[in-house]
């Protein structure tokens, strides 16, 4: 009878092959079977949900229950058990005719079978079928950096960040596979907590200050609110399966930022302290004031004419044997960094808890009194019912940042004459005029002062109940708000007094709020030999911006200036915008055997973003994985693989990063009435018509793990094709704006190969060496474009090409007959003009990658970190003022042509309006400010000591860790320039550190 | 029969139903589908606060003139803009009326005549242009869909004053750039790639505008301080561009018939000139930036008589005042320093000031003798055009004009107007280039003078954005 039950439950299990069947029967023929009671507990005594228990060798299997408990019926006392369960060890026990067994699990030690973060849940590096990338805390520890970003940079294949520069909360460009979008949003989504991050990677500040790079409206990094130290992972998401469920917001990729959590067991402390300083890393030698005097005599001679007291005062009017090396003064300081910390963690096995708090402390290379300033607390909750079918989990972060630093680039004047007069006069004030002439003081910049005060509070409260075993309802409920104060003053004091100033200042309000609510269904079941979980859910987001900037003016007295009232005249302005994005979304994935994995994702979206008729739209995605080395012909044959997985994904994702109401024909108020009558102008051209553009992602990839998967490598290939972009098209302005949003008629594709390899090169008597290289292949082509000719994308583009594509004249040197550069003139009709735009390259990187390696002996850790990268990138001659003008220069253009026949690369000095002019004009819109910018650095380095318990055990402590960390510390490369990641000669070059810490717990 | 079947199908639903309870994963489903499609109105929000969309702005009588009034805060705001100073500066520069004490200033190029198409102030000059083109032709669009919403009074104010600005804008393009593409509609999809239309047809759409804009405009200002142009406004720019195309005829009735309206008076007194109550003015536009009066008075007036000027008068200008001119002494003033003495423009007094007591001056009745002078020259009327001359030879405290005849008044009407219109509106750089003098002056006055730096070059990033537009010859 029960072999007959058997039989019959085993042809209602869908996949179950008749072998087994009939090798069953064979079996139960000669053996009695049994039904089993277990428990599923990990080392801390904590029961185990969704542990998989099969029965070796037959299709038979169930997983546990929210008590860790599972039955099995009709079981062969002489069969075997398998416990899978992810992040945990497999174990085989022979059951032996017990009826009720309890099993501990141990965790997972290898890292294919580490937890990783995806959409919505959690899979490992051995099951995902998409491309996950993850950076773990340790990884992060490693690093005195504020802002998350920035300990990213390098290490993840696929993923560019580059920094801006090296002003402390200044922003960072993330970029992830390439260029999809020509203009618009190529940003990340990024979600904490499973809540997007309101601002996302985009400034939330108004106004410029000195961490604005020259030439850009970049302000304050958003992400410099979040505390690196707060984050137990970073996982980047990067093909079709991994982001499809993110839909439309999924295109430019996805990082998952997940904060800590408590664990079950005693109440730990942790203590961690660090200090140190920084420099600029890498700048220009300037003339000193005898080759700048040369240099402007030079030019005049060159030019024929004669320097007069007001076009040349460094010639004429002040005093010769000044020197002031203003780059020394301006950007030469040492910048302080402090951080502390400290958290609590701990819990029973029913409710654990993690409690932390940090403030970080940071002040610039300029001089004067500047610093970023942030203090940040986490909170984590996890909670869940003694019968464990309902669990919570709460999660907040709150951080007060306050960032005070001048209102002016102080870079750009490194580039003063170097005989500039005192600065001071000699009563002590600030100098401004000799002999009737007036110059700029850069030091009265120091008193314009800038501050933005930024807090951010991002909460996810996860409800998760389970009704049925193998299915729960979830609850994902999510609110971000992000408020940023900035005050920015420009006091009479910092003005030229001949002028009669008056003090101005502005005072900015932004404000984002978000809320975020996510029901969701699990279901969970073993069908077959395999497991099926499915997930749906829908989405209900709503996203509020509201700021306000007050320009006030006509201050009487600098005391003042932080009061409006003060003003005698203010100007106001504001700006409001409501987001809203619903979405249902649901995922399928199929497990057979941990041997073949299917998963399909997708997601139906609407945003408040589109007009009507246009605001919804399908997004989807299949993955598939094959674990080949769980075959028996690898593991017969090719014993040496202890792991191997191929898996491809294609889908469908989108983008909506356009700004809101970019359908309305809308007019806003100006910013000053007429005749005290309001006026209103048109805020945009308008257009009713775009639509969703859809981004395709191709990836395949091979993973594989040798030697007791002492060597882990993969190899992936990716190929993104996005289409119906929507960008701020470029326009010419006689349509009135510069551009409009539409829908790009052109196809862009990204491909590119990434591989990692880690190395686990030594691992005995308490010496190991773990070695490990990232590299990343892009290439990036505009494949179509209709009508290219007659569009305004007809200079920029070329069908074929990369986007960020060197398309300009091409330089040849310096003539050594004229002294001048001079251009290649491709259609020889004697005139250098558009129609002589050649193909000079492309500025993305050829590659880039890291390189990274963990070395410990007993207690001490060593970990050198270098990213790499090779590119083309813009050269000092891109910005600085043409030779022999009245601005430094650096030392480079002492190799200027002088006489017929000279061969160099820098035309002859001229400060007029002749034929050099001319062709310096010519010169930043070809290829010769264009130069190798490649580079190796070493991003990170850290050595740390942990004390010996036999030090540490009479003052109660657990563990202490001494450590040093640098960042930044040494850079080789070729670029002729300042720095050749920021490629921006009036930016701060990033700093490189060097800090001093300690890490305690008890 | 009936009954059973009945029994059977509810039984049937029944089991269904049933059967679906017990599927609670299909049933969440359900519920989850119902909550999405529930709130597909979730996703239409209301139109943003803080803007209005066009259907609106036309709808009522108040929102319309916003839309004006917003026209000319936007010509308005900004410092040496367009139409807010800018005209009074670079052609100044190009020409021979001024110069720059500092050489490294970023107008330099204008004064040199070597203007790079890729000046960030010349691409300002362009985009401006446009962007109130755009703003005028969706108010006139706006206006002729908005049936009856709108009082007729006010449509035909409005589009009076949209079809003058309009021409005055374009003015100001052809005459800097030449042939300009000549947008009249908001689509951008044909505004984007339309090449530059011919100038002759850029002045017949300013000549149809101006006629357009004397129709619905009436004598009145709509309100106070002359801010808004009204009908004589749109005859005054009517005659100067009847008097650059040289119909000599209708420049003369047109310039005349403004004269002998009575409305508007010269000030006895050139101090006067360019106060805010002027009697001369026949428009002029309002400063809006607080704490501020005329870009002019602003850039021009040094900060302190320590300072040298930023911008000082050429020795030629200067020379050019006869001797006893008042307005040499009136409209010019200087800073000595270093032993060395700096004239500067001195027509706007005020530099900085809450109170506003100077405007925008950009018509005014002396403008217009002096039209009615030429074209009177022009067509033989020799009296006529000395009457007119001398009107405001008078008024600067000089005798009648001794030129009799229609080559020497002509000459002395060109000096007239270098006088009398210097560092105005761009005068001397346009009137020397349409009385085809301009080579002939400028070669002489500045070195390195090329022919084809009579016109400005097309910024260049509008040439890349737009393949169609043809860059001027020279550059």
């Amino acid at each position: 009878m029960k072999s007959l039950l058997y039989f019959k439950k085993l042809m209602r299990i869908k996949g179950a092959l008749l072998f087994f069947v009939s090798l069953c029967i064979v079996q139960l023929a000669h053996s009695q079977t049994n039904s089993v009671t277990g428990k599923v507990v990990n080392e801390q005594g904590t029961p185990l949900q969704g542990v998989t228990i099969s029965i070796k060798g037959t299709a038979n299997g169930t997983i546990t229950n929210d008590q860790g408990i599972f039955t099995l019926n009709d079981v062969n006392e002489n069969s075997t058990l398998v416990i899978s369960s992810i992040g945990y060890q497999k174990q085989e026990i022979s059951f032996k005719g017990r009826t009720e067994i309890t099993i501990t699990l141990k965790q997972q030690a290898n890292r294919l079978d580490e937890t990783v973060i995806m959409a919505y849940g959690t899979t490992t590096r051995r099951l995902n079928t998409g491309d996950i990338s993850t950076i773990t805390a340790k990884e992060i520890a490693q690093q005195p950096v504020s802002n998350p970003l920035a300990a990213l940079e390098g290490r993840v294949p696929g993923l560019l960040v580059t920094q801006s520069n090296g002003v402390p909360g200044s922003s960072f460009k993330v970029q992830i596979r390439g260029q999809n979008s020509i203009a618009q949003g190529s940003e990340p989504l990024f979600i904490i907590d499973g809540v997007p991050f309101a601002p996302g990677n985009n400034s939330v500040t108004q106004m410029v200050s000195v961490a604005t790079p020259t030439g850009t409206t970049l302000g304050l990094s958003p992400l410099n609110s979040i505390n690196p130290s707060d984050i137990e992972s970073i996982e980047i998401l990067k093909d079709a399966d991994a982001t499809a469920i993110y839909g439309s917001r999924g295109a430019n990729g996805v990082i998952l930022i997940t904060t800590k959590r408590g664990k079950t067991g005693k109440t730990v402390f942790n203590v961690n302290v660090y200090a140190g300083i920084s420099k600029v890393t890498r700048t220009m030698n300037m003339l000193n004031t005898k080759q700048y005097l040369q240099m402007r005599e030079e030019a005049y001679y060159n030019d024929g004419e004669a320097p007069g007291i007001y076009d040349a005062p460094d010639l004429l009017v002040w005093d010769t044997s000044r020197y002031t090396d203003f780059q020394k003064l301006l950007t030469g300081g040492t910048a302080h960094t402090m951080d502390a910390e400290i958290s609590m963690s701990g819990g029973s096995s029913t409710t654990q808890y993690f409690i932390g708090g940090s403030y970080h402390r940071e002040t610039t290379v300029f001089p004067g009194d500047m610093a970023d300033n942030r203090g940040t607390g986490h909170i984590n909750l996890n909670h869940h019912s003694i019968n464990g079918k309902f669990n919570a989990t709460f999660s907040a972060i709150y951080s007060s940042d306050k960032n005070n630093l001048i209102a002016n680039n102080l870079e750009g004047d490194i580039t003063l004459p170097p005989d500039l007069p005192p600065l001071f006069d000699s009563t002590g004030k600030l100098n401004w005029q000799q002999g009737g002439v007036t110059f700029d003081n850069p030091l009265a910049y120091l008193l314009n002062t800038y501050k933005a005060e930024t807090d951010n509070l991002l909460n996810n409260l996860l409800l998760n109940y389970k009704v049925l075993p193998g299915l729960s309802l979830k609850a994902s409920l999510g609110y971000n708000a992000m408020w940023v104060n900035e005050i920015s003053l420009l006091p009479a004091a910092s003005q030229n007094p001949a002028y009669q100033p008056q003090g101005y200042s502005s005072f900015g309000n932004s404000m984002i709020r978000s809320w975020i609510v996510e029901p969701q269904i699990d279901y969970a079941k073993k069908i077959g030999k395999g497991i099926l979980n499915v997930l749906i859910g829908t989405t209900f987001q709503q996203v509020l911006n509201s700021s306000m900037l007050l320009e006030a003016s006509g201050y009487t007295s600098d005391a003042l200036l932080e009061s409006v009232s003060a003003a005698s005249s203010i100007d106001a302005t504001n700006n409001y915008s409501q987001y809203r994005y619903e979405a249902i979304f649901g995922r399928i994935n199929y497990d057979w055997n941990n041997k073949y994995i299917i998963n399909l994702s997708g997601r139906r979206d609407g945003s408040s973003r589109f007009g009507p008729g246009r605001q919804f739209a399908n997004f989807a995605a299949a993955g598939l994985a094959w674990i080949f080395s769980n075959t028996s012909f690898i593991q017969r044959k090719f014993s040496y693989i202890s792991f191997g997985k191929l898996r491809g994904s294609y889908g469908t994702t989108g983008n909506d990063q356009i700004g809101d109401y970019q359908y309305l024909d809308s007019w806003s108020a100006t910013n000053f009435p007429y005749q005290n009558n309001p006026g209103i102008t048109p805020t945009a051209l308008f257009n009713p018509d775009y639509s969703w553009e859809v981004n395709r992602k191709l990836e395949g990839a091979l993973e594989l793990g040798f030697l007791q998967n002492r060597i882990m490598a993969t190899i992936s290939y990716f190929r993104n094709r996005s289409s119906n972009q929507l960008i701020q098209y470029r326009l010419p302005s006689q349509t009135g704006f510069k551009s409009i949003i539409k829908n790009f008629p052109a196809i862009v594709q990204n491909t590119g190969w990434e591989g990692i390899l880690s190395v686990n090169i030594l691992n005995n008597n308490g010496f190991s060496w773990i070695s490990s290289v990232n590299l990343t292949l892009p290439h990036n082509k505009l494949l179509a474009f209709p009508d290219i000719a007659q569009s305004s994308y007809f200079y920029k583009y070329v069908i074929g090409q990369p986007l960020n594509l060197l398309y300009n004249y091409h330089y040849l040197g310096v003539d050594p007959s004229t002294g001048s550069y001079h251009f290649e003139d491709i259609n020889k009709d004697g005139k250098i003009n558009s129609s002589d735009f050649r193909v000079n390259g492309s500025l993305d990187p050829k590659f880039y990658g890291g390189f990274n390696n963990i070395v410990n002996f007993k207690n001490l850790q060593l970990s050198f970190f270098f990213a790499f990268r090779k590119q083309l990138g813009q050269n000092y001659k891109a910005a600085i003022n043409m030779p022999g003008t009245m601005y430094n220069q650096p030392v480079e253009v002492l190799a200027r042509w002088r006489k017929q026949g000279d061969k160099t690369d820098v035309q002859q000095f001229s400060q007029g309006y002749g034929s050099a002019y001319l062709a310096q004009y010519y010169l930043t819109a070809s290829d010769g400010i264009y130069s190798n910018a490649s580079f190796i650095r070493l991003k990170n380095i850290s050595l740390s000591y942990n004390l010996p318990g036999s030090w540490i055990k009479p003052a109660h402590l657990e563990s202490c860790r001494i450590y040093a960390e640098g960042q930044n510390l040494m850079t080789i490369t070729r670029y002729a320039g300042s720095d050749p990641e920021t490629q921006n000669f009036y930016s701060l070059p990033p700093l490189k550190s060097l800090v001093l810490g300690i890490q305690f717990t008890f | 029969m009936n009954t059973f079947a009945y029994r059977d199908s509810i039984n049937f639903i029944r089991r269904i139903f049933y059967g679906l309870l017990r599927q609670p994963f299909l049933i969440a489903i359900i519920l989850i589908l119902n909550l999405a499609t529930a709130c597909k109105k979730f996703v239409e929000i209301p139109p943003p606060k803080d803007k209005v969309v066009t259907a609106t702005v036309f709808k009522a009588d108040a929102t319309a003139i916003s839309a004006i009034n917003g026209l000319y805060a936007q010509i308005m705001s900004g410092n040496m803009t367009l139409l807010n100073g800018a005209m009074s500066l670079y052609p100044g520069l190009s020409a021979d009326a001024i110069y720059n004490t500092n050489t490294g200033s970023n107008t330099q190029p204008f004064a040199k005549n070597s203007i790079l198409p890729d000046n960030a102030i010349n691409a300002n000059l362009w985009a401006r242009g446009y962007a109130y083109i755009y703003q005028i032709n969706a108010i006139m669009e706006g206006l002729s869909n908005s049936g009856d919403a709108i009082s007729l009074a006010t449509k035909n104010q409005l589009l009076g004053e949209a079809c003058f600005m309009r021409a005055f804008c374009y003015f100001y393009l052809t005459n800097l750039y030449g042939d300009v593409p000549l947008e009249l509609a908001i689509n951008y999809k044909s505004n984007e790639k339309m090449p530059r239309t011919p100038q002759a047809k850029v002045y017949g759409q300013i000549i149809s505008d101006l006629q357009n804009a004397t129709k619905l405009l009436t004598t009145d200002y709509v309100t106070g301080d002359r801010a808004r142009p009204n009908k004589w406004a749109a005859i005054a720019l009517l005659a100067r561009v009847y008097l650059y195309q040289q119909q000599w005829s209708k420049a003369d009735s047109a310039a005349t018939a403004i004269i002998m309206s009575g409305a508007y008076s010269l000030e006895n007194n050139p101090q006067s000139v360019f106060l805010k109550g002027s009697s001369e003015t026949i428009w002029q536009l309002i400063p809006v930036s607080p704490g501020f009066n005329t870009a002019e008075g602003y850039t021009f007036i040094p900060y302190s008589s320590s300072v040298i000027p930023r911008y000082s008068l050429s020795t030629h200008l200067l020379a050019s005042f006869e001797p006893g001119d008042i307005r040499k002494e009136d409209w010019i003033d200087s800073s000595e320093i270093n032993y060395q003495i700096y004239y500067y423009p001195y027509k706007y007094k005020v530099a900085l000031n809450s109170d506003v007591t100077e405007c925008n001056v950009v018509l005014r009745l002396a403008e217009q003798y002096l039209i009615a002078a030429e074209a009177k020259a022009n067509e033989g009327d020799i009296l006529g055009a000395e009457n007119n001359l001398n009107v405001i030879r008078n008024r600067a405290g000089l005798k009648d004009t001794p030129a009799n005849d229609k080559a020497s008044l002509l000459s002395a009407i060109e000096q007239e107007r270098r006088v009398e219109l210097f560092c105005e509106w761009g005068h001397r750089w346009f009137d020397l280039r349409r009385t085809n003098r301009l080579n002939q002056v400028m070669s002489v006055e500045k070195t390195g003078w090329n022919s084809t730096d009579a016109l400005y070059p097309i910024p260049e990033a509008e040439i890349q954005s737009n393949p169609a537009l043809i860059q001027n010859a020279g550059y």
